[in-house]
This record gives structure tokens, sequence and C-alpha cells, in this order.
């Protein structure tokens, strides 16, 4: 996603808000008078600022010249990167939510699969590729580096 | 104990034939991944920390040391064969030795690169073993303020030396430094920003983080490109050895050699600034100062010593400050002083005294994988062919399975992947619209120790400002930094008036 200065700025100035008033309920002490909250305000004011700036910075600059559009997709994405961008986050979440109860193994091949084929791998060379990966990992960090990854399905086999 | 018996303790911690196989393993992975175009020596190093975190702290340094070293000279490979460099401290002359390669002289750019490196790296390296100590001994008498100052003077570098947009390096940078304010308060153990949850009570992890930031914003970048990616460049042809004529260059351009070294190490040591502004601003330099600077960019031999001797040197000075202070040169010793945390290390003055072997064992590494890269590089250039035929299609999901496990790994749970997803997407959205990663990872670092002298500060002189000038080093380095603040704002200020002068007449 492409957004303009402008509205980066905007969404700058609504996190350094945010988090003024997360740090607004930070519990003080008594007799301390510099807490929790010092240095998250001065970080926030920061924010607003420097979002204040942008916003100022990109109007003055369209004023000049012809503003384009607000807000636009990266072009690589509108040019047909969107399956491949999606296949890539759709394996971080598979293993996130499903791998906990599947397994990594079987995750990460089915995962991988999907991946190669998006980006127009031989069906083979997938098969191979993403099957290969996933045991080199589950071999390098649960094998040699005792890295508790879940076994799901396949506990009582591995 | 004796300076010998540090010495020979040094050694024995480092020529244990676990430490130099680990070298000469992760140097491997180096030279792999810093030859392959778009993956960058910082993702060399990411990809690499969760392994070093199961091993001794010996083994892990000499695993990221050997990797980043390699990688920097790597990034040399497709730079001279591809026109593509293989990481961004090597563009700064990548014109120039695809010029030389297209002439017939691949391998005389590479060789040059190759042992122009090496001297390089040896010079950053002896700056390192010179100055570290005597910085050391002269850190132990700071205090919280210097501190604070020095942290202040490194993010400020950050902003300022280290980016085209000092605004958005700025926005990024207290973006990292918010990011590292989550988590328990240092001083009161009040939750912050945590939104209830238990896992964030620790802080955002800091190697999921930078795998986020540097490994799976660049797969995602590269798989989104993939699919209108231009035909590869035929390679230049390649024969006769390597280092044919590369004497010859080396003897006719000492100076340059000993300037660029010069400038890497300096910039390197510079908080905030790496290998990569080192090589662009050696190029400048030499450029300015040449006899023939309309060769440069047209395959001129001169600038490309220069730039690739400050490359490397700067991958040793960048950690001077990192040592001593625990103030990272660049995004590469970011990763180390995590590194160093979690082994319990606190990098600092009181390391050089309390555990002085591990400093010089840090020290002989260095040398060692600096000698190495001679005959490893050698082995690169003449596999580069074959590897750089890997498409990136194969190359890119591997490395995205790498970034799901090593990040699992930090935590043992879902949970680094989460982080890791999550800073994953902030990177390459802010990356897309402009604003460099690298100051986020610089504050990230920074924050605890930034917010800890702050505080410390502060609660110290009752919220007085004018005791962070009482000392006299504290009052120097604050000078520093007002000085940076002042100059940018001026300068600032200045453009708009331009801007706003050249608008008017319309």
């Amino acid at each position: 996603m492409k957004l303009t200065d402008a509205l980066s700025g905007v969404l700058l100035m609504l996190l350094g808000l945010f988090m003024l008033w997360q740090a607004a309920q930070f519990p003080s002490f008594a007799g301390q008078p510099y807490g929790a909250a010092l240095l998250p305000s001065i970080l926030a004011g920061g924010l607003i600022l420097g979002g204040t700036l942008l916003v100022v910075r990109d109007l003055l600059a369209r004023r000049q010249a012809e503003g384009g559009v607000w807000l636009q997709l990266v072009p690589d994405l509108r040019a047909g990167g969107m399956p491949a961008l999606l296949a890539v986050l759709a394996n971080v979440l598979a293993q996130i939510w499903l791998a906990p109860r599947v397994g990594f193994i079987p995750v990460s091949a089915v995962g991988l699969l999907v991946l190669f084929l998006v980006l127009r791998l031989p069906a083979w060379v997938a098969a191979v590729l993403a099957v290969g990966t996933s045991f080199a990992c589950w071999w390098l960090f649960a094998g040699l580096l005792r890295v508790p990854l879940p076994r799901g399905l396949l506990d009582g086999v591995l | 104990m004796s300076f010998m018996d540090v010495l020979l303790q040094a050694a024995a911690l480092v020529f244990e034939p676990r430490v130099l196989i680990t070298a000469l393993l992760a140097g491997a992975f180096g030279m792999f991944v810093g030859a392959m175009p778009g993956l960058t020596a910082t993702m060399a190093t990411a990809l690499l920390v969760p392994m070093t975190f199961f091993m001794e702290p010996i083994p892990a340094l000499a695993a990221i040391v050997s990797a980043s070293g390699m990688a920097i000279f790597a990034g040399d490979i497709p730079g001279a064969l591809l026109r593509i460099p293989g990481t961004p401290a090597s563009a700064a002359y990548v014109e120039d030795s695809y010029q030389l390669s297209m002439k017939g002289k691949l391998n005389l750019a590479l060789g040059t690169n190759l042992l122009v490196s090496c001297i390089g790296g040896l010079f950053g390296v002896a700056v390192l073993i010179a100055a570290a100590p005597l910085l050391a001994e002269f850190a132990l008498r700071f205090t919280s303020y210097e501190y604070f100052w020095l942290a202040a003077l490194g993010l400020s570098c950050a902003i300022f030396i280290a980016s085209a947009d000092p605004l958005k390096a700025g926005i990024a940078l207290l973006i990292g430094l918010a990011l590292a304010t989550v988590g328990l308060d240092p001083t009161t153990g009040v939750p912050r920003f945590t939104m209830g949850q238990v896992d964030l009570m620790a802080g955002v992890e800091f190697i999921p983080a930078m795998i986020g930031l540097f490994a799976l914003a660049e797969v995602m970048r590269g798989v989104i490109r993939l699919n209108h990616a231009t035909p590869p460049t035929p390679m230049p042809r390649n024969d006769g050895p390597l280092f044919r004529g590369v004497g010859g260059v080396i003897r006719r351009h000492p100076k340059n050699i000993a300037r660029g070294s010069m400038m890497g190490t300096l910039i390197g040591a510079l908080p905030g600034a790496g290998a990569d502004i080192a090589a662009w601003m050696a190029y400048a330099v030499s450029k300015r100062f040449s006899k023939t600077p309309e060769k440069y960019g047209e395959g001129h031999v001169e600038g490309l010593v220069d730039a690739s001797a400050a490359n490397n040197a700067a991958v040793g000075g960048a950690w001077i400050p990192a040592l001593v202070f625990g103030i990272p040169g660049d995004s590469v010793t970011a990763i180390v002083i995590g590194v160093l945390y979690m082994k319990g290390l606190n990098p600092g003055p009181t390391v050089f005294i309390q555990n002085p072997q591990l400093i010089y064992a840090v020290f002989m590494i260095f040398i060692l994988t600096t000698l190495m890269m001679v005959p490893l590089g050698w082995a690169a250039v003449k596999a580069a062919r074959q590897v750089l035929r890997v498409p990136s299609r194969v190359l890119l999901p591997i490395v995205l399975s790498f970034c799901i496990v090593g990040s699992f790994a930090m935590t043992n749970s879902v949970f680094g992947i989460v982080i890791m997803l999550a800073l994953g997407l902030l990177g390459w959205l802010l990356e897309e619209n402009g604003f460099p990663v690298a100051p986020i990872i610089l504050g990230l670092v920074l924050g605890p120790m930034f917010e800890r002298m702050f505080m410390t500060s502060m609660i110290k002189s009752g919220g007085d400002l004018g005791a962070f000038f009482d000392r006299p080093i504290a009052a120097t380095l604050g000078v520093c930094v007002l000085l940076i603040w002042g100059l940018a704002l001026f300068g600032a200020l200045r453009r708009l008036r331009t801007r706003r002068a050249t608008v008017r007449p319309t």
C-alpha cells in the first residue's frame, strides 16, 4: 500500500495521540515525579510533531505540483504480485494458527508447495523442494538445536 | 593477570576446532547470502542468530563476525557479473565493476575487490584493537549523563548522517524507540502498551523483530517483484587466474586504500552509519580528489579501490562503539549487542576489565576471518556462476521457512512468529512509503539503555536539565548533539526559504 505522506502523517499523529492516552493511564508513584509515562509521552509528542511536519510538507509540495492520488497499491502489486504476497502471508499465518494443532512439517510442506506453485515452478520441482525444505528445517532446528517445533499429527512418528 | 595470559586464554578460546569450523561454515553462508542479489549482510546475520542462540558466546560471535564480513565482500560479485549489487554496501561502485567486466577485466575487478576488502578489513580491525581498550578505560568514568548523550548522539547520527530524508528517518527512529517501551517499565515495573498480553510483558523480542524487518519484508518485496522480473543479464566471460594484475593496482593506489580504509573505519565507528554509507562517501571523496574524475562510473578501478576498502573497514569500525559503549555502529552490530545481552555479557567498558580474554578473542576472530576471506572469496568467485543461477523463486520461499523457524526458536512459541509478521508488515509498508528501516532497529536496541540513562539522570538531578551539562565530557557530547540538530534545522529552514523563493516568481 502506497500512502501519500500527508496520510502517513495523519496516521502517525493518531498513533502519537493513542500513546499519549495510554501513557496518561500509567500509574504514578507518590514522591516520584518522573515515572513510566515520561519517555512514552515524549516519544508520542515526537510522533505527533513528525506527523504534522509530514502533512505540512506534503501539502506544500502539492500546492506547487499537481498532487497525485492519496492512496494507491504498490505498483508491483498491481502488476500481478498480489497472489505471491498473499501466499507468503498465508504461510506465516498458517504457522501461527494451524501448526500448533497440525504440526510444523505438514503445514510447512503444503504452504511452501502452494507458494512455489504460485511462483510458477514446475509441479514436481515444487513438491520436492517443499518437502525437502520442511524436513531440512525440522532436522536443523528440532533435531540439532532442540527447538520444540510443534509435532501435531506426526507426534509419535517423529 | 598479565597481558600475555590474556592473549593465551583468548587464543585457547578461539583456536578450537568447533570455533574454527563454525567460523568457516558461517563464512560460507555469509558468502552465499551476500552474493545473492536482494539478500543483505544484515539479513545473513539475522538469519544466523537463531542458531547462534544455542552456541557458546565465542563460536556465536565467530559466526556473526565471519558471516557479516564475507557478506559485505560477496556483495561485489553479482555487481560485477550482473550489474546488481549483492548488498547495499556494494551499490556505490557497481557501475564501475560491471563496466570493467564488460571490458574483459572481470577478474581484475573482483580480484581487486577481494584483496582490497581484505586490506580494508584488517585496517578496521587494527583500529578496533588499538582504540577499543583505550576508549574503554576512558569510558569507565562515564556516568548516566555521558551515556545518555552518547545514545542521543548515536540516534541523531542515524537520522541526519545515514539517511536521505531526515524527517522520515526520525519518525522511523521514534517508532523503534516507541516499540522499545512496550513491556514492563525498567524503573517502576509498570506494564506499558501490553494490551493485556502476557507475552508482551518482556517487551518486543528483538531477534524476531529483526528477522521481520530485514528478512520477511525483503521476501515480501522479492516475491511481489518476481512476476515481471527482467530476463537475466548475460554474464561476462571469466578466464585466467583471479589475482592477475591486482598487485599492480594495489601498488598504484596505496593512497586510495589508506584513505578508503580510514574513512570506512571512522564512518563505521559512528553510531548508526555502516558499510553502505562508508562505501558511498569513500567513492564520492575518491572522485572528488581524483585526477581523472570523468572516468568514474565507466569502469575505472580507482573508486572501486577506495570504496571496497571502506565498506570492509566499516565492519571492524562498527564494533568499536558496540564493544566499548554498547551502542551499535550499524545494524549488524545492533544484532551483536542483542546477542551479547542474551549471553549475559553486557557490552560496555566493564567487559574489558572483567573478561578481557573475551574481547581479545573477538579481535583474533576478526583477524582470522578477514584473512579467511581471501580463500573463501576466491572459491565464491569461482562458484558464482552456478550460485547466481539459483532463481529467486526457489530461494525466497526457503528464506521464508528459515524466517519462520528462526523466529519460533527465539521464543519457543508461535509468539515469535507473530512479532516477525507484525514487524515484517510494518517494515514493508514503511519502506514502500520511503521510510528507512534501519533506524527502527537502532531505536529498538538503544531504547532500553536510552530510557534507563535518561530516567536515572532525571531522578538524580531532580529534573534539572542543567545537570546534563555539568560534567565536561557530558557537556561536550551534549553540545555535539545540539550542534547536529541545530545544523540540520538550519539547513531545513534554508531549503524551505530557497524553495519559497523559486516558487514566488511564478
